[in-house]
């Protein structure tokens, strides 16, 4: 261990395709504790470090199926038990009828579910996190991508995995303070 | 793989020789169907006349394959996207055989009088059943006119997404001339709307030519739509392990068809119960006439099916993401909606052919000419189409962005 614990280290790539490749090495190397930053979604780089199954459709589908029950539900409470109304002679309980409300309460229900339940599982709103103390790291809001092992990993030691790191073509390796 | 420097040329990816395997093979199952369907037509009681009949669904079906596929060519140059680079090559091959479904089209406009009741009527008893209808729409001069405005409007579009696209393979094109095939495109996508929803009134929804619905032309959209995409996904699973495209093939293109064929699994499901929920709650005798005698004697075990098979089962397969990117399983989804596309097909035309008892009148001779149908009219249309893709490299490697589709992914 150093003196002075660090987050980890963190290198930086020209191209989507660099950080892609870094981050296949990485994690054949044996690294599991790292994560990629870059511009806009590139789900080839999440793949690339193993990303686990997260529980998002999980949260989506519990989501969709209160809206459903909820939404249908309200309908055969209002229609066939609070205020019963003779529409065209049909039954109270008139279920294609409700099919509409009870779709729109399933997709209602889904979408907070899968928004909420993503910020949540993200840990969001996270107002401090250490990679911004590297001051190249504006970058990943533009045209740079970044790959940080953490010093988390059972693997990581600072000279090897600067090494290992280097090797990788990227455009710098920086520390990454706490 | 950096491909900057690098220059892609059409014969980087031309067709492999599976491509003339696959045409060959369905032309022999395409003859031997058309064997069987002759013969049953001529020994058959009836034979004729069920051959109109199953003729009429399987033309409806692989029109449906056919301008699904127009559709699609349009709506890729509209929204762009990677997935319309991967499809681009089979939607034009399939889109080319428009002339192929006009020839299949004429037996029905000559024969129209045996399909269509409207058809058959002396000119005052249409008038006095059916009124106004049955002079300005219902004629045959009219059935005739129309089809041949629908099939050259179709066929014209195609021919200029093609001119520009030999353009393209050739490497002449500027980004100004690309805006244009955009925008030709958009429009041809209202064409298309508009063209399909007479259509479909003219051979499908006039069988019962007492009957409307005006949602009647967007479930024909949606439908051709969708069996587009599954037949991509056929395609697509066949296709990507052999070279040339296992050079650049990525399974993000088949999670993309999976989830764009998922969505219009959904739309179809909307849409045609849109339909039935509008009937049912209007309850008039004209209207729910049509549903009634699909729902009983024996129609409503194919309704039903139609619920549960093209909806309910599928939809529930296809929530899994990774199901979607697994080319043996999703195939299978697309085959079985393919199935059930011609089932639909079915439940919507032969009814008003069969009217209300389908246990006494639908036997094993229906069954019969009901399945070669479609598979004769099929194995000429997919000899057709490989015919049409092995003369092309099977990738727009001239597009702008296919040098991107090379990289890493980009969101």
């Amino acid at each position: 261990m150093t003196a002075q614990p660090i987050y980890g280290l963190m290198a930086q790539f020209d191209t989507p395709t660099d950080l892609v490749h870094a981050a296949k090495a990485a994690y054949d190397d044996g690294y599991r504790k790292m994560d990629t930053y870059t511009p806009y979604p590139l789900e080839e780089a999440a793949e690339a470090i193993g990303v686990h199954h997260n529980r998002v459709p999980l949260v989506c589908l519990v989501g969709a199926m209160l809206g459903m029950i909820g939404g249908y539900s309200l309908e055969y409470w209002v229609s066939a038990i609070s205020y019963p109304l003779n529409v065209g002679g049909k039954p109270f309980h008139s279920w294609p009828a409700f099919i509409p409300v009870t779709f729109e309460c399933a997709v209602l229900g889904a979408s907070l579910a899968v928004v909420f339940g993503m910020l949540a599982l993200n840990g969001l709103p996270q107002p401090y996190h250490p990679v911004f103390n590297v001051p190249s790291f504006t970058g990943a809001t533009t045209d740079k991508f970044f790959l940080c092992i953490e010093s988390q990993d059972p693997r990581f030691s600072i000279g090897e995995t600067k090494r290992f790191l280097e090797g990788q073509h990227p455009l710098e390796v920086a520390e990454v303070p706490y | 793989m950096s491909a900057a420097g690098l220059r892609i040329s059409p014969q980087d990816y031309a067709p492999p020789p599976a491509i003339g395997r696959m045409g060959r093979n369905s032309l022999v199952v395409g003859v031997v169907a058309w064997v069987a369907l002759v013969v049953c037509a001529f020994i058959f009681p009836h034979g004729w006349l069920l051959f109109l009949r199953s003729w009429l669904c399987a033309f409806l079906f692989w029109l449906g394959m056919t301008l699904g596929s127009l559709v699609l060519l349009m709506l890729q140059y509209t929204s762009g996207g990677n997935w319309g680079r991967v499809g681009r090559r089979f939607w034009e091959a399939a889109a080319s055989l428009t002339p192929l479904m006009f020839l299949c089209w004429i037996p029905i406009a000559i024969w129209m009088k045996e399909l269509y009741p409207w058809a058959a009527m002396p000119h005052d008893q249409a008038v006095k059943e059916l009124g106004q209808k049955a002079i300005i729409y219902l004629t045959t001069f009219g059935f005739w006119f129309r089809g041949i405005i629908y099939f050259l409007g179709w066929y014209g579009l195609y021919l200029f997404l093609r001119r520009w696209s030999d353009r393209e393979e050739a490497g002449v094109t500027t980004p100004a001339q690309f805006v244009r095939v955009q925008n030709v495109s958009g429009a041809g996508i209202v064409f298309y709307a508009a063209t399909i929803t007479f259509a479909s009134i003219d051979w499908a929804m006039s069988l019962d030519p007492q009957w409307w619905s005006t949602v009647w032309g967007m479930i024909f959209m949606v439908g051709e739509v969708l069996t587009a995409f599954c037949f991509t996904i056929w395609l697509v699973v066949k296709l990507a392990p052999i070279e040339p495209i296992s050079k650049m093939f990525k399974i993000d293109y088949l999670h993309d068809f999976g989830k764009l064929m998922f969505a219009f699994v959904i739309l179809w499901a909307y849409v045609s119960f849109s339909q039935w929920l509008i009937i049912w709650s209007g309850n008039e005798l004209l209207e729910i006439r049509w549903y009634v005698m699909r729902l009983r004697d024996g129609w409503q075990y194919i309704g039903t099916s139609l619920i549960f098979v093209h909806f309910c089962f599928p939809f529930a397969l296809l929530l899994s993401r990774s199901l979607k990117r697994q080319g043996k399983r999703i195939v299978k989804i697309a085959l079985l909606l393919l199935v059930m596309r011609f089932i639909d097909l079915f439940w919507f035309t032969a009814p008003s052919f069969y009217g209300e008892s389908f246990q006494a009148k639908f036997g094993g001779t229906d069954v019969a000419m009901y399945v070669l149908a479609p598979i004769a009219l099929g194995g000429i249309w997919l000899w057709a189409f490989f015919f049409q893709l092995s003369k092309r490299s099977l990738m727009p490697v001239n597009d702008p962005h296919f040098v991107e589709m090379l990289e890493a992914k980009h969101g």
